[in-house]
């Protein structure tokens, strides 16, 4: 189950998981609305799971100082990321950050331009494309991110990733390391992190 | 991209292929009439990139190299790959770069007339031992490109249209903004394709094979 992937530290855990547990397993055999009306009451009493998939950070060239990782949340209700932590054997410290477009604008918009899926060259005639090769992307730290209940926060190259600051050595394909995520109603969730050479 | 980008073509050519069996000879490089198009940025006028010279602090063993300058061009036959960037870069130089030598991986006993050269944004962090690692960590055939002052950094970006910025932030923190293309030039100095981030495996892969067909005919 991917709920074990999730190690909370508080001794919520329990009363969190629960209905969680419940909750994914009607959301995976599609529901029964006779059995909702309670267990739907029953999680909304309850503090809101989040559950964290796809956690992975890649490699570090040689020398490189930095680091990123990167994961899928999804919470059964609203909340805050609000910090990132590491273990100082891997790195100095981590911190949420974003790439966005150098003039502030959302670096998703364009990224999706971006996507062509198409078959044939990109025509540089147009005024889209001029625009899209000239941008400049930048990272910056964010206080936060915004969690909405019941929508998947995708944090991926290009996008949100978790900053992992002066390395303490490479990482290397095979390494799991911890990365704690605190949030704002659901407390500090430790998440297994895998070092691989791309996304899985 | 997807795999029937890739296999459309493959599946053009055997009829056509099939059917001009006997010609094929004589047409010459019958193939040619379906090759793959390219998947990245094309320009009517290409860019150029010949007689732009680039401080070279590539460590071949003998540190610093014995040959100090570059020119942003490939060697005879092959192609050059260029990418600006620096190695505190967590996010979108490790994805791009990562995704070259995936694809130089892919290409096989072909990525021999591929070259890696990497311009960083941000000399004055980047010392030469530093962008040696970093960028040997991704290909052994590569150029790490120092520039010496910002006149050659910014003549250097402006063959490509590329551009970047170092802010030095009240905190203390740096903050570098740089544009994120990468470019395949061949050993004229033209600049034959372009790639956005996170063009794709696939995508790369295709057009340096599509690329290195052209070189050599």
């Amino acid at each position: 189950m991917k709920e074990k992937r999730l190690k909370k530290r508080s001794t919520l855990l329990r009363t969190v998981a629960l209905p969680a547990l419940v909750a994914v397993s009607l959301v995976a055999c599609g529901g029964d609305d006779s059995a909702n009306d309670t267990t739907t009451d029953a999680t909304t009493e309850m503090s809101a799971p989040i559950e964290i998939t796809g956690a992975w950070a890649r490699t570090s060239p040689m020398m490189a100082t930095m680091g990123a990782a990167y994961m899928m949340i999804m919470s059964m209700d609203d909340d805050r990321l609000v910090a990132a932590a590491v273990d100082s054997s891997i790195a100095d410290h981590a911190e949420v950050h974003e790439v966005v477009m150098a003039d502030g604008s959302d670096m998703s918009m364009d990224h999706s331009g971006m996507d062509m899926g198409s078959d044939s060259s990109m025509d540089m005639g147009s005024e889209t494309t001029m625009a899209m090769s000239s941008g400049e992307m930048v990272m910056r730290e964010v206080e936060g991110i915004d969690i909405v209940g019941g929508e998947m926060l995708m944090m991926k190259p290009g996008g949100y990733h978790v900053m992992l600051i002066d390395l303490v050595a490479p990482l290397e394909i095979g390494q799991t390391f911890d990365v704690t995520l605190t949030f704002e109603k659901t407390g500090d969730v430790i998440v297994p992190v895998e070092v691989r050479e791309d996304a899985p | 991209m997807s795999p029937e980008c890739r296999g459309r073509p493959s599946r053009l050519l055997v009829p056509i292929v099939v059917s001009l069996l006997g010609l094929v000879g004589a047409v010459g490089c019958g193939g040619d009439q379906v090759a793959r198009p390219l998947t990245g940025i094309v320009r009517d006028d290409p860019l150029r990139s010949d007689g732009i010279i680039v401080t070279d602090v590539t460590d071949t063993g003998a540190y610093p190299a014995d040959d100090d300058s570059f020119e942003l061009v490939a060697r005879p036959g092959s192609l050059l790959v260029v990418y600006f960037g620096y190695t505190q870069c967590p996010d979108i130089c490790p994805t791009t770069l990562t995704e070259i030598r995936t694809a130089l991986r892919r290409l096989g006993d072909d990525a021999t007339r591929v070259d890696l050269a990497m311009i960083t944004v941000d000399p004055e962090r980047d010392t030469g031992e530093i962008l040696n690692a970093y960028v040997g960590s991704f290909t052994e055939q590569f150029h790490a490109l120092r520039p010496e002052s910002d006149d050659e950094l910014r003549t250097a970006e402006a063959a490509f249209l590329a551009s970047s910025s170092v802010t030095r932030l009240p905190d203390g923190t740096v903050e570098v903004g740089h544009s994120v293309n990468s470019y395949v030039v061949d050993d004229n100095g033209t600049v034959l394709v372009e790639w956005p981030f996170q063009h794709g495996v696939d995508n790369v892969t295709s057009d340096l094979e599509v690329l290195l067909d052209q070189v050599t005919t």
